[in-house]
């Protein structure tokens, strides 16, 4: 069991954090909160994404400069490049979603005058 | 030029839509003509890209000159054109219908961000359409979201507040799921091109059964969430009956379809319907699909509000849309995919006449539209037509893509499905209908209102979306053909 966990448990993590950053937007009544567990379950996603490109005692995937030698053509494994790539694209998105998640709430805020959700249904059919 | 047209109907309308946001010092009055102007380009880029796969076969770009699996591919066929052309069609329609001067239910700056986001909605739409590769067709779907939740909040109402908070949550929590499911896809076969990936899921599933089932309930549960299918609908009602009548028109009539678009473009181009008829995915998609018709229906027949009504009865034909894909026969699929085209036909229609009638009667209460006919005969018989066509008379197109669900259905030998478009199909007759009679027979406080029809650009798009329900349900090889090709296409184990 230990064996197999051990190698896994960044995919294992990923996965727990998913799920807490899901059950903080189910549950919880705070909007803010509910943006928090949306970051929290976005970020569980780059980890995994992350963890996918992983490969062990590899090298960072730099291109080495124009007529430097390759350090060891065959021999060095390099990490794979393409989840980085994928993860600052997913960060920009989680940024933006976040930014109107947040502008949203101001907007609610300044209207209705809370930021619950209970509360803000209540308000905004009584309107 | 010619070489990038399959770019251009992504690429145009998000520059337009930029440029179009720089002008916000503009009149109003100039830049809802200029965006009207800019959807019509729209449609004769997608008209032309329509031609050129109907005499080439299917184009195939490779955005940058990078091909997969390091590049992005983009790839225009029957399919994704016929989508192109109705995306960029009902775009216009309410465009047109935006940049009448007349009454409307967005102040003068919202309506600036209206067309800015109408376009960029048009935009990612596109891409969502033509993307061939997993992560693009991610953030196409993300732009399209973003826009969507917008396009809900720009109304300023404390109802269209709280729907689009609602709608940016579980939306959110759908991108979460899609993310995750595009991550384990990406592990188990190595790949995000949809092509090259699908080549490697029958090793990758036979390799990973858990991981890339678990990616197969993700795709299932993000583009449910975005598509308003049954359990996970309870954000369309609010979002779609709040926001202002245009956005109503395009979140319902165009929005929900390009995500169970993009669902069936993952599931059988990357899994394929050999290996699907493996999992369990048709019969739970078939019993949400059958739970959407039925249950949407019969949520829709108890609203007072006539866009909930609509917001309601959209769930319920989302259901036609899945059930068809669901069973999975070429005659079904076929009418799943002119499902898509007929129903943003009619419910921007819907959404539109309901806009005019609502806002001539100053209430949403259906209860108070009694004989409004009188006073607007046009837009209430549009509204009638296009009622008639969510029934599925025969001479509409409603028509013709229920009985290829239904035939699909008994092509298999299967009777439950059949008969759950045939109940679903009574149940809209409950709702629709009495709306349409109330109108016209009853006797209502607007008869001595005569003439009080809407400007005529508003008008017009929604007389002549209801004369192509008549028109498609007459003539429906129209598109028909090219749908039954692309089901082959795309169902080729069948």
């Amino acid at each position: 069991m230990a064996e197999r966990l051990i190698p896994n448990l960044n995919y294992l993590m990923a996965m727990v954090l998913f799920g807490v950053g899901l059950y903080i937007m189910l549950a919880r009544s705070n909007l803010i909160k509910k943006v928090i567990g949306l970051n929290i379950m976005e970020t569980a996603v780059f980890l995994f994404i992350i963890a996918v490109g992983y490969v062990h005692d590899g090298q960072p995937p730099i291109n080495p400069q124009h007529g430097e030698a390759i350090p060891g053509v065959g021999q060095v494994a390099y990490t794979h490049p393409l989840p980085s790539a994928l993860v600052l694209t997913g960060i920009v998105i989680a940024v933006s979603t976040s930014a109107y998640a947040l502008s949203l709430i101001t907007r609610i805020h300044r209207r209705l005058g809370t930021i619950d959700a209970n509360e803000l249904a209540r308000r905004s059919r009584s309107t | 030029m010619m070489a990038h047209l399959p770019i251009l109907p992504v690429v145009w309308p998000l520059a337009a839509a930029f440029f179009l946001a720089l002008l916000a010092a503009h009149n109003v009055g100039g830049l809802r003509r200029m965006a009207a102007g800019c959807a019509a380009v729209q449609l004769l880029l997608c008209t032309a890209l329509f031609r050129v796969v109907g005499e080439q076969g299917p184009q195939t770009y490779h955005a940058g000159g990078w091909s997969p699996p390091f590049g992005i591919a983009v790839r225009a066929d029957l399919l994704s054109t016929v989508m192109l052309m109705l995306v960029a069609g009902i775009s216009l329609a309410v465009m047109v219908y935006a940049a009448d001067p007349g009454d409307h239910d967005l102040s003068p700056s919202a309506q600036r961000w209206f067309v800015v986001l109408a376009l960029i909605l048009l935009g990612s739409m596109s891409g969502m359409v033509l993307s061939r590769d997993l992560f693009n067709l991610i953030v196409m779907i993300e732009i399209t979201s973003i826009a969507a939740y917008g396009i809900v909040s720009i109304r300023d109402h404390p109802a269209a507040l709280e729907a689009s908070l609602k709608y940016l949550m579980l939306g959110a929590m759908g991108s979460g799921a899609l993310l995750m499911a595009t991550a384990l896809v990406y592990a188990t076969t190595g790949y995000l091109d949809m092509s090259l990936a699908g080549q490697q899921m029958i090793t990758a599933a036979a390799r990973y059964p858990q991981a890339t089932m678990a990616a197969l309930a993700m795709f299932l549960v993000g583009f449910g969430l975005k598509a308003g299918l049954m359990p996970f609908h309870s954000w369309l009602p609010d979002a779609h009956g709040s926001a202002a009548t245009t956005s109503s028109a395009l979140l319902s009539g165009l929005v929900v379809k390009v995500n169970a678009i993009g669902f069936l473009k993952v599931a059988y181009s990357v899994w394929g319907a050999a290996l699907l008829a493996r999992t369990p995915l048709p019969q739970v998609l078939m019993v949400f699909a059958i739970l959407s018709m039925l249950v949407g229906g019969a949520l829709a027949w108890g609203q007072t509000d006539l866009k909930r009504l609509l917001a309601y009865s959209t769930v319920g034909h989302m259901g036609y849309v899945f059930l068809g894909a669901a069973l999975g026969s070429t005659n079904a699929f076929a009418g799943s995919l002119l499902h898509i085209v007929n129903h943003a036909v009619l419910k921007a229609c819907l959404f539109l006449a309901a806009g005019l009638l609502t806002a001539k009667a100053g209430t949403r209460d259906i209860a108070k539209l009694s004989g409004i006919g009188r006073a607007m005969p046009w837009t209430a018989a549009a509204f009638g037509v296009a009622a008639l066509g969510m029934v599925g008379v025969p001479g509409t197109n409603g028509f013709v893509s229920k009985w290829y669900i239904a035939l699909g259905a008994l092509d298999l030998g299967r009777a439950v499905p059949a008969l759950a478009v045939l109940v679903s199909s009574l149940l809209n007759g409950v709702f629709y209908l009495p709306i349409v009679i109330n109108a016209f027979l009853r006797p209502g406080p607007y008869e001595r209102t005569p003439g009080g029809e809407a400007g005529l650009a508003a008008l017009l798009p929604v007389v002549i979306l209801a004369g192509v329900v008549v028109l498609m349900g007459l003539w429906p090889g129209l598109t028909l053909r090219y749908l039954l090709d692309a089901a082959r296409t795309l169902l080729p184990a069948l």
